[in-house]
């Protein structure tokens, strides 16, 4: 039922009331009620002119703001609703509006879209009359359809995968690197993954964040980080893998410096082995940069924020440096995989493992040393991710999508491999800050 | 601008002898307050039915037009202010305390005065109609209205009869449904009930 028909059936009843019961009053009321119908239909002539702006290239499930200017050419006030008419999946805000006589206003409002590319019309705009009896629907106007193209959004697909992985690689970590002592090492921000009983109530109230206490650890196993430089880590894009790859096992060492640590580094032409050390400490992690000729760990670099000994160095010089040292004393060989092999019969009997290496080159060899090294050893596999780093600068509408379809089949097998050892995508700043905290960087 | 529809409607119903119009009143006020449009529509039939049920015309061209006027006019301002969107943006009268103090005093002098509530609830009645600038829309009422009282007029010979208000009744219905007809001929897109 209409609400007009509501006021009808008033004039209606109104007139037969004032029938049967003899008296004139209701049937002028009655006239007058319709005649006020009259008034309102008569009236409501409404008149618009709208133009809507929106970007052409969109980001995936990222809020963009849309602009409609929307004019009255009637002299009547009204009120609008917008109704955006756009593909399935995407969501849009439906803003209300007052517009009086030949008022001129532009709105904002959100639409969140999801990848693909698609023609999108302008909006309906709907034109109540101001008692909302009676509305007038205004349609896009013929040829008013945009096209545009929304791509797959790496600062979410990043932030999504960083934020599981991050709790991940933080119960893995603690499962890995042993137990906690008593004794207090440092206060850091909570991060999730973080158990409640280790706040730091008084730091928190104090300084108007979550604070946890960081205790020393304890471990007496030798810890190996296995890293692999082959030529699937030096593929040609902006920030390496094998940059992040490098700088993540400098840092892993001087946040295992109270383990016994040691390098195992492997590539296409063979292996190179740094014994775990005896000793522990900051002393045996500059050993092992020394031996490597790579000076201190930069405190720079990557988000690290605490602060570490001696000197900064840059970490593409750091890391041609590292690779420069390496290289050379592994020439020879012609497969990754049968260094791989090398690499892993280097081990000793009993140590944590920790893998750094490409996934998608050799991955069946890669999964059958897993299958094989897990019946032994605690491992935890770190891969940099490729999509991760690749340039910005350099995509478009193909590489993006490209990138997406390598993105999903990785994460396939992400998934496979984590059914073996627990196994982490890493982007250019992942997880150091994690690193730090839970080895005690800032220390 | 609602309180003073209400106060109109009830001061206007009192000089009517009507009673049955506090008891909706303050529902209508709270249906509107409460922004329930649909409930205000359907409290607002209930209403005019019971005022048309006590109110009694016996003869349109023998009618007192004080108590007449003083209950049709703030009934359709009622109406119409609760049917309006924006409460708060239109009432100057309910802004500016001085006019809203000047009505309300009119209204209550109307009580022993009663020429002056009439006078005052029409001037409500044309500023609030006044605000829509819609010149075609009041032309259009206008007219029929007028050609509803000149063709009364013209057959009062006929009408103006001992006990005929039930032919009058029947005459105002039918001159005004035809005359609407004109109108109604012209589409437009309703709301719903309820949506």
């Amino acid at each position: 039922m209409k609400r007009e028909d509501v006021l009808l059936l008033l004039v209606f009843l109104l007139f037969v009331q004032g029938y049967l019961f003899r008296t004139i009053f209701p049937a002028l009321f009655g006239s007058l009620i319709l005649y006020y119908l009259i008034y309102l239909r008569v009236a409501f002539s409404p008149e618009l002119e709208s133009e809507r702006e929106i970007a052409r290239k969109l980001k995936d499930g990222e809020r963009v703001k849309t602009k409609l200017r929307l004019k009255n050419l009637s002299t009547k006030s009204v009120e609008l609703d917008v109704f955006e008419q756009l593909p399935p999946s995407f969501k849009a805000e439906t803003p209300s509006l007052f517009l009086n006589g030949h008022e001129e206003r532009e709105v904002e409002y959100s639409i969140t879209p999801v990848r693909g590319i698609f023609t999108i019309k302008d909006p309906i705009i709907r034109v109540n009359e101001l008692r909302e009896l009676y509305y007038k629907e205004f349609m896009p106007a013929l040829g008013s359809e945009k096209e545009v193209e929304v791509y797959p959004n790496l600062d979410k697909i990043r932030a999504d995968s960083e934020a599981g992985e991050t709790l991940k690689f933080t119960e893995a970590y603690q499962a890995l690197f042993g137990l906690q002592s008593l004794e207090l090492d440092s206060l850091r921000k909570f991060q999730p993954g973080d158990e409640q009983r280790h706040i730091d109530w008084k730091a928190t109230t104090r300084l108007g964040e979550l604070i946890v206490k960081d205790f020393l650890k304890e471990r007496e196993s030798d810890v190996y980080i296995v890293l692999d430089v082959g030529k699937e880590m030096r593929k040609g894009i902006k920030s390496s893998k094998i940059d992040f790859a490098t700088t993540l096992t400098l840092q892993l060492a001087y946040a295992l410096r109270k383990s016994r640590l040691g390098l195992l580094v492997y590539d296409d032409y063979g292996v190179k082995r740094v014994e775990a050390a005896r000793t522990k400490g900051v002393e045996h992690v500059e050993k092992i940069a020394s031996s490597l000729k790579i000076g201190a760990i930069p405190t720079t670099l990557m988000g690290l924020k605490a602060p570490v000994p001696e000197k900064s160095l840059r970490l593409k010089e750091e890391s041609r440096a590292f690779i420069r040292k390496i290289l050379p004393a592994i020439k020879g060989r012609k497969s990754s995989a049968t260094s791989l092999v090398e690499a892993i019969s280097a081990l000793p009997s009993t140590a944590f493992v920790i893998f750094i290496a490409d996934i998608t080159a050799n991955t069946s060899e890669l999964i059958k040393v897993l299958l094989e090294l897990r019946k032994v050893y605690e491992i935890l596999l770190l891969t940099p991710n490729p999509i991760l780093f690749y340039d910005a600068e350099r995509l478009d509408g193909d590489r993006l999508i490209w990138l997406y379809k390598r993105y999903k089949e990785r994460e396939e097998l992400v998934k496979k491999l984590n059914g073996i050892v627990p196994t982490f995508d890493l982007g250019p700043s992942d997880l150091l800050e994690t690193i730090r905290a839970k080895g005690g960087l800032g220390a | 601008m609602i309180t003073i529809a209400v106060i109109a409607a009830a001061i206007g119903g009192l000089i009517a002898g009507l009673t049955l119009p506090l008891l909706f009143l303050p529902l209508l006020y709270l249906s509107k307050v409460k922004r329930k449009k649909d409930i205000f529509l359907l409290l607002f039939l209930v209403y005019a039915l019971a005022i048309g049920y006590q109110l009694n015309v016996a003869n349109v061209y023998a009618a007192d037009l004080i108590p007449v006027l003083s209950v049709v006019v703030p009934s359709l301002l009622l109406l119409d202010v609760g049917l309006r969107i924006k409460e708060e943006e239109e009432p100057i009268f309910a802004r500016t305390k001085v006019l809203f103090i000047l009505i309300i005093s009119a209204f209550v002098i109307g009580w022993f005065v009663q020429e002056v509530f009439v006078g005052a609830v029409l001037a409500v009645f044309l500023y609030e109609f006044s605000k829509d600038h819609a010149r075609r829309g009041i032309y259009a009422a206008g007219i029929s209205f007028s050609s509803l009282i000149v063709a009364l007029v013209l057959v009062q010979g006929v009408l103006n009869l001992e006990g005929g208000a039930a032919t009058q009744v029947v005459f105002i219905a039918a001159f005004s449904t035809l005359t609407a007809l004109v109108f109604f001929w012209k589409h437009v897109d309703r709301r719903e009930l309820w949506h």
